[in-house]
């Protein structure tokens, strides 16, 4: 075949061309650390990338989620355990004046001990959280109980998603709590019927009471077990989050993440390739008859 | 033989090979001439009466071409032509998918579901309720940003093929001048290399706009056969035209005069920046922006249905998150034209988080529905969640440009062979150009020795007379 100049020129650029091709991919594969930098560098790696990058940004957005909605679980279980508190100190002053000795004066003396607990249980129950107050169901635009301890929330339970298949409770019921919608007691009014006991010395109707006040008790206990429980549940639903997440970032690395030696070396190599190349060209495209013979 | 025929013999001789010096230096002159065919001086023995001596004569120059390669190199050409151009628009169309830079529709939908998520525990907060509208308004915003830069490659490339077709069409006209001013030149017994030099050039830039085909007649002229049809006839060429049917694809058209009926040729367009500039427009473009307006579409139903399922936190419910103003049936046009919903734009309280008009404002049931959204077979028949949705179209573009690259290195390897076998056949070797020059100027020398020779003998002859 004869060789002409336009075939030398060509070949020595195409050449030329094709590495510098190479080194720039290359060259982007160290800076970038993937080697999926577009679509088209593989197209079904590319896809799956997308979808696990969305599945990433999913967890961390429930992950903020829990965060988020963990604030007002803890607080409720902290004045769960203060409003319990209360209620065992309550049955103990019930259990005084329910003593056939105490008298008229001792009851009423212990009436103004119930009616501190009551006001202070009020104070419990109409804790404001991040979320406004925490059991109010979800009316957390209004305290939970008005000033006659009538109830003013709902039973809402309010969960979030905490996984792609799972949710959590992040309320505690005021309601199963405090009140006797859900088939409990009623607390703030048995504590009034019993300062009224007390206040009019009827032992009987102290007596009647203080099982009340025990049932009360188990009934705010129970619910800041529950809460215990949710609080517990999204911890480990925050874990399998982040492990999650971290099994995807893995996942991302492994399809797309370039090993730096591999790439270094990738790219040491073209450089090396191009000095030749240039070299070849040089010499390639000054030999001729002419340059020689002349 | 008389002495003074010998000196006649010289100068043909010298006449002769300068003529060849000639021809080795235009050779070496246009050696990096684009379509330039490497000339060969002919030289033939004259033969003077019946004598058995002669002497010799230049008759002329041929050009050295394959007409069979240079053929295939012109189908190379068209054919690399289409796919480099399709692969450069498809890597514009590329760099509006490519989600691993960042900033891309991926990550707009990741921040409505955080928002929703963040929403879902805090129904009744305000600045979780503006984080919804941002991210509802960051995400029309970029597929408005993406329909439209679709949309606005779709015209310009109809306006490409508007000026490349004007283009072709002056290069027929400038053929068929070519055509016309060799024909002349052959019936006057030129060979009109320079003209047939310059028609080949044009030729070759043409090979570059669509698929051509060559037929060279006795008097010289060029029949020059473009996307099936004839365009160039002699010295008369046709006039093509690009024009949209009725489906909003191009339609290349061939008019035998300007005020004939137009032909569409469409059918037999398969090479040229004209054929990978249609099938980018009316295959690739056209399929990922119906693929994305089905996304966006059904996406922005799925996500109006539920928030219509619930309660803002002025009690309200039915309101849309997002308005679609389709430009035809749907879901077309969806991603250019999709908006933040006026029942819901500037007003966050009317974000529907409750799914009940009595567990306001804390209920975040809805919120949590439409975050559930993402995870729900609810785009393309119920067939795709919103993120195997958009990978889909992110693997369906990967995999247009993948093909257009694949495509692109092959054909320019193919017009690479083809260039060289051209080449071969008629480009300049300076090596070869080397030889001939010292060939001829060897020969010159040679001459010039038997005019010294002659003259010697000739002074001797008068001295001695």
């Amino acid at each position: 075949m004869r060789v002409t100049e336009n075939m030398r020129a060509a070949q020595t650029l195409r050449g030329a061309s094709e590495l510098r091709n190479r080194h720039l991919t290359a060259a982007e594969e160290v800076t970038t650390g993937v080697t999926v930098n577009r679509p088209s560098d593989d197209p079904s790696v590319a896809a799956r990338l997308t979808r696990i990058q969305r599945a990433r940004e999913q967890n961390q957005s429930m992950a903020s989620a829990i965060a988020l909605g963990r604030a007002d679980l803890e607080l409720a279980e902290s004045v769960l355990s203060e409003a319990g508190a209360l209620l065992q100190r309550a049955q103990e002053v019930a259990m005084t004046a329910a003593n056939g000795s105490a008298s008229a004066d001792v009851r009423r003396a212990t009436a103004e001990e119930i009616e501190g607990i009551r006001s202070a249980l009020l104070g419990l129950a109409n804790t404001k959280g991040v979320r406004g107050y925490i059991f109010s169901g979800s009316r957390t635009d209004t305290a939970a109980f008005d000033a006659t301890y009538a109830f003013q929330g709902d039973d809402y339970q309010h969960s979030i998603r905490t996984g792609p298949s799972s949710e959590t409770t992040i309320s505690s019921s005021g309601a199963s709590a405090f009140t006797s919608l859900n088939g409990g007691r009623n607390i703030f009014q048995d504590l009034t019927d019993l300062y009224d006991a007390m206040v009019t010395n009827d032992q009987p109707g102290i007596q009647a009471q203080l099982d009340n006040l025990i049932a009360g008790h188990e009934q705010v206990v129970l619910e800041r077990a529950r809460t215990g429980v949710n609080i517990s549940r999204i911890d480990q639903n925050d874990t399998i989050l982040t492990n999650s997440t971290f099994l995807y970032g893995k996942q991302q690395a492994d399809l797309a993440g370039a090993d730096p030696a591999e790439s270094y070396t990738k790219l040491t190599l073209l450089e090396q390739a191009i000095q030749r190349s240039l070299m070849v060209s040089q010499q390639m495209l000054s030999l001729d008859a002419f340059s020689i013979t002349r | 033989m008389a002495l003074s025929s010998l000196l006649n013999v010289a100068r043909d001789a010298l006449t002769a090979q300068t003529f060849g010096v000639s021809v080795t230096s235009q050779n070496i002159t246009n050696a990096n001439t684009p379509g330039y065919v490497r000339r060969e001086a002919i030289l033939a023995s004259r033969v003077l009466g019946n004598q058995t001596y002669g002497t010799v004569v230049a008759i002329g120059i041929k050009r050295n071409q394959d007409s069979f390669i240079a053929q295939k190199f012109l189908s190379a050409t068209g054919m690399g032509a289409a796919a480099t151009e399709r692969d450069q628009e498809l890597q514009q169309i590329e760099a509006l998918f490519n989600d691993m830079s960042g900033a891309g529709i991926g990550e707009a939908l990741d921040r409505i579901n955080a928002s929703f998520q963040q929403l879902s525990v805090d129904p009744g907060d305000a600045i979780s309720r503006e984080n919804v509208l941002t991210a509802l308004a960051g995400f029309t915003g970029r597929l408005n940003e993406t329909g439209n830069a679709l949309a606005v490659q779709r015209t310009e490339i109809f306006n490409q093929m508007q000026n490349q077709v004007s283009d072709l069409n002056e290069k027929a006209v400038q053929i068929a001048d070519l055509n016309k001013k060799i024909a002349e030149a052959v019936v006057l017994g030129n060979d009109a290399a320079d003209l047939k030099d310059r028609r080949n050039q044009i030729i070759v830039e043409l090979s570059n706009i669509v698929d051509i085909k060559l037929v060279e007649g006795k008097d010289g002229a060029l029949f020059v056969q473009a996307a099936g049809a004839t365009l160039v006839e002699g010295d008369i060429a046709r006039s093509f035209g690009v024009e949209l049917a009725s489906n909003g694809d191009v339609r290349l058209t061939a008019r035998r005069t300007p005020t004939s009926s137009a032909t569409d040729v469409t059918g037999g367009l398969n090479g040229g920046t004209l054929a990978g500039l249609k099938e980018t427009r009316d295959v690739d473009l056209r399929a990922i922006a119906s693929k994305l307006d089905t996304f966006v579409y059904d996406f922005a139903t799925a996500m109006n249905t539920q928030h219509a399922a619930g309660f803002g936190l002025d009690g309200g419910t039915g309101r849309n998150l997002f308005d679609l103003n389709l430009v035809g049936a749907p879901p077309d046009g969806a991603s250019r034209t999709i908006s933040l919903s006026v029942d819901v734009a500037g007003q966050p309280n009317r974000i529907a988080a409750s799914d009940s008009a009595l567990t306001l404002p804390g209920s975040g049931v809805n919120a949590k529905a439409i975050t559930q959204l993402f995870d729900q077979p609810v785009l393309f028949g119920g067939t795709r969640t919103a993120s195997e949705g958009y990978s889909d179209i992110i693997g369906d573009v990967g995999l247009r440009r993948a093909n257009s690259k694949g495509q692109m290195e092959l054909r320019s390897a193919m017009q690479a062979q083809f260039s060289e076998l051209n080449d071969a056949a008629s480009g300049v070797s300076l090596d070869e150009e080397m030889v001939n020059l010292t060939k001829f100027q060897r020969a010159y020398q040679a001459a010039t020795k038997v005019l010294a020779t002659v003259d010697e003998l000739l002074q001797e002859l008068i001295q001695r007379v």
